[in-house]
């Protein structure tokens, strides 16, 4: 049975140095073997909403989940599956981070997930 | 284990000569989240000479922003002829098969001219696992 989390409330984020922003919001995919991630970006500014995944909570193990970058306001959905490797992958945890792509940046944004038991 | 109920009881919509831009939302937002998949059977039991399209759609809040055509092309049923749509979890973009989130709502989309009804039953299967 799918599980729904409200990951991350609309929030809003501007910044004036070209750093890497973490979202402390940490999901446990654990319980899941696929998931559906929704983005609702209502502004942004010279930046990208990405997705990392790892397989437990060392700085050394997060990386991007392949493919998927935001930059455009609106609604964007991914699939994320347990049994891909590479591309879309998706391991034990999910973060979000934002890349600023110059100094002066903002952004606006929630995040929702559909976690489904099973691994397709 | 697939899950099967009615959503919409035979009922028909009619109305006055209006712009496209009043949509008709026939049925309030349905909580699918339990489903992986869904399969949404649309019977038209009669309907109007002239009338409009039917969409579904779907939506990860209720919330108007939130809102997108579950499948690319819209629906206009021929009077005894039903329709089966499926929608998937894995699907994140309009194609076929359509895009399934946690909600979905059935829409008319009154783009016409002339007194328009509808006569409609939908039958939904909801099954627990993505696809």
């Amino acid at each position: 049975m799918a599980s729904y989390i409200y990951w991350q409330k609309q929030i809003g984020y501007q910044g004036s140095q070209s750093t890497d922003t973490i979202g402390e919001a940490v999901v446990d995919l654990s319980p899941f073997g696929c998931a559906k991630i929704v983005a609702y970006i209502s502004a942004i500014s010279n930046a990208q909403l990405l997705l990392q995944t790892a397989p437990s909570d060392d700085p050394t193990l997060w990386s991007d989940v392949g493919s998927v970058t935001i930059s455009s306001t609106g609604k964007t959905a991914v699939f994320l599956k347990a049994t891909n490797p590479t591309d879309n992958n998706m391991e034990r945890l999910l973060r979000w981070k934002i890349h600023p792509t110059a100094t002066s940046w903002s952004i606006t944004f929630s995040l929702h997930l559909l976690g489904y038991q099973n691994a397709l | 284990m697939a899950t099967c109920f009615r959503w919409l009881d035979e009922q028909t919509f009619w109305g006055p000569p209006i712009s496209g831009t009043t949509d008709l939302f026939v049925s309030p937002a349905l909580d699918v989240s339990e489903f992986g998949m869904v399969e949404i059977i649309i019977y038209c039991a009669s309907r109007g000479a002239d009338s409009p399209w039917v969409i579904v759609e779907t939506a990860i809040a209720d919330d108007t922003a939130m809102w997108v055509r579950a499948t690319p092309s819209s629906l206009l049923l021929a009077p005894g002829s039903k329709k089966k749509l499926v929608l998937k979890a894995s699907q994140t973009s309009a194609g076929e098969p359509g895009i399934l989130e946690r909600f979905i709502r059935l829409k008319i989309d009154p783009d016409s001219n002339e007194t328009w009804w509808y006569t409609l039953q939908v039958d939904v299967i909801g099954y627990p696992e993505a696809a």
